[in-house]
């Protein structure tokens, strides 16, 4: 098998995005809310369904998006890009939502469109659709970004069966605190990106 | 590159039909059925089917092993699964060879409503991943699969991969969901729970019954521990509609593309174990999803109608069953069938009946349009 590289990667932290091409300052004052639509803004996106999407869901499309605006990644089937990503909180901001709607049985108001953001792995089915990709999905819950883990496996799926190329990383979103870290991992024909590795999973996440 | 066989060894699942493989199964082939319909105060409002594992009997069971104080509902059903599992197959935990992988998609978010004591970081998944680590004394911290209803397939997927791989020799995969208000309340403002037990695959099928449990599966390929031939996992795949978040494809596309990258388009199965919700819609993209993959002639079963959906406990829970009819040579009857009523036509089995079982596909699919899965073969071997 050719080497893999990280050919392109996305990071998003409070106020500011960085991708191969540069660092882009928003300003770290901004709600999220308001962050997000910066971005969003800045992207010149028309996608609709961003407006349904809880928070973490929107932090993932926008990295994804940042990610793959070159485009290069249909070059591969849809069924070969596969989907590693993995974050410490899980679904917690719309958990919580939707723990607010049942907490009292006097208002209770359960809502369906909360209660499906209440799966982690959903942000993997908005990636999916937003860039028609029909890989193998993976979501692993971690206390720390565990690059070692992430190579590990993404190796093993790259090598073992027909996914050709690999969408991998880290999004995590609370009230507090928010990152997002993708990496578009294949084989290294175009020569231009990084190897895939351990150290430069965590230079870049760190970036 | 080394490619390790990976073999199957002690299993156990705790539902509301027991505390062990054999009870489960035994209640299974006697057609009994854990979903009943109650009043379950601290569950929903309203009365609803569902399949409870009894509280008080895991209350005493926890007390055995001194885990009633310090760990979580949850947690205990996870720790007395795998603790059943070992004490059948033993593996050591704290081996830097073993791997524990747990598959849940909610854990303790019971807690959110009433912490009963714990710190407030125990509801996320890793923190009780940790806890079931320091009582194992495993070597390495156990890893969370979170994949909606096809996080237990995915978890044996995984652990195949990383023996097959020789990463390690020893893989315990736990799945266990408990039901809680949260998971519930959700489903049902989904109006996607049925009235009365559900009944997949069926013309009258009305949507679906939840349930909770734990399974434990341990994988090796450690081949010494086997006096005769077991079951092996020889292959698995996962992908993606890119259709809905929460709803089927109405092709079967994603289910289709993971049988075909595991069957490469042969169809020589005895036995499909299949997702089978009952909610109109999987049943019938399953259906397509079978049919254009040339596998409708294949004998399937659901075994939601015994122990409802139990989430990211159902692939592994399921799974132990394939194995249960694999070993016992038995095709078990799909609870709850009586007409069929999807858009393609499928070999529901209707009865229990003696069969050779060779070769099993276990499919999954669920929310986030995510598909998974995985194939169980009965090997003969060349001494």
């Amino acid at each position: 098998m050719d080497k893999l590289i990280i050919s392109s990667y996305c990071l998003i932290r409070k106020g500011v995005v960085v991708t191969p091409g540069g660092r882009i300052e928003f300003g770290d004052n901004a709600s999220d809310g308001k962050f997000f639509k910066e971005i969003f803004s800045y992207l010149k996106s028309s996608y609709s369904k961003f407006y349904k999407m809880d928070r973490l869901c929107k932090l993932a499309y926008l990295a994804s998006e940042m990610l793959l605006a070159s485009g290069s990644h249909q070059k591969y089937n849809p069924d070969e890009i596969a989907l590693v990503l993995s974050n410490s909180f899980s679904s917690i901001d719309s958990d919580l939502k939707h723990q607010e709607s049942i907490a009292d049985r006097k208002k209770y108001f359960p809502e369906p469109a909360t209660f499906v953001y209440t799966l982690p792995n959903i942000m993997l089915g908005e990636l999916s659709i937003r860039h028609n990709l029909k890989g193998e999905n993976m979501f692993f819950v971690c206390e720390k970004f565990n690059a070692y883990l992430i190579m590990g496996f993404v190796n093993i799926l790259l090598e073992n069966n027909r996914h050709k190329a690999c969408i991998t990383g880290w999004v995590d979103y609370t009230t507090e605190n928010l990152i997002a870290a993708l990496f578009f991992i294949e084989p290294d024909k175009s020569a231009t990106g990084v190897d895939f590795d351990t150290h430069n999973l965590n230079r870049i996440i760190e970036l | 590159m080394i490619k390790r066989q990976v073999y199957i060894g002690g299993t156990n699942i705790i539902t509301s039909l027991g505390f062990t493989t054999e009870e489960n199964f035994r209640n299974i082939l006697s057609g009994t059925t854990g979903v009943k319909t109650g009043m379950y105060d601290d569950l929903y409002p309203e009365e609803f089917p569902a399949s409870l594992v009894n509280s008080s009997e895991l209350l005493r069971r926890s007390r055995e092993f001194s885990i009633d104080q310090d760990y979580t509902r949850f947690e205990q059903m996870i720790i007395l699964s795998i603790e059943d599992a070992i004490s059948r197959f033993h593996v050591d935990p704290r081996a830097s060879n073993t791997f524990i992988i747990l598959s849940t998609t909610k854990g303790n978010i019971s807690l959110l409503k009433n912490s009963r004591g714990f710190a407030e970081d125990r509801v996320h998944l890793w923190k009780s991943a940790h806890a079931i680590g320091t009582y194992f004394d495993s070597f390495h911290k156990p890893l969370v699969i979170s994949n909606a209803c096809v996080s237990g397939v995915m978890a044996l997927i995984a652990a195949q991969r990383l023996i097959k791989t020789d990463c390690f020799r020893d893989v315990i995969v736990c799945g266990c969901d408990e039901l809680s208000e949260f998971i519930v309340s959700g489903f049902q403002a989904f109006f996607s729970l049925s009235k009365d037990v559900c009944k997949p695959f069926d013309k009258e099928r009305s949507g679906l019954s939840l349930g909770e449990g734990a399974a434990t599966m341990i994988l090796t390929s450690n081949k010494a521990m086997f006096d005769e031939p077991t079951i092996e996992i020889t292959g698995g795949s996962g992908s993606n509609d890119a259709n809905h978040i929460s709803g089927p494809s109405r092709t079967g596309e994603g289910l289709y593309i993971a049988i075909n990258d595991v069957m490469k388009g042969k169809t020589d199965l005895d036995f499909i174990s299949a997702h089978g919700t009952a909610t109109a819609y999987n049943d019938d993209m399953e259906s397509i999803a079978f049919s254009r993959s040339g596998l409708s002639h294949i004998p399937v079963n659901s075994y939601k109608g015994y122990i409802g959906h139990t989430l990211g406990a159902a692939g592994v829970i399921e799974s132990v069953l394939c194995f249960e009819t694999m070993r016992n040579d038995l095709l078990v009857k799909s609870y709850g069938f009586t007409n069929p009523g999807t858009t393609e036509k499928l070999e529901v089995i209707d009865k229990n009946r003696a069969h050779s079982v060779r070769r099993v596909l276990k499919t999954a699919s669920g929310f986030g349009g995510s598909n998974a899965v995985i194939l169980f073969e009965k090997k003969r071997w060349i001494s």
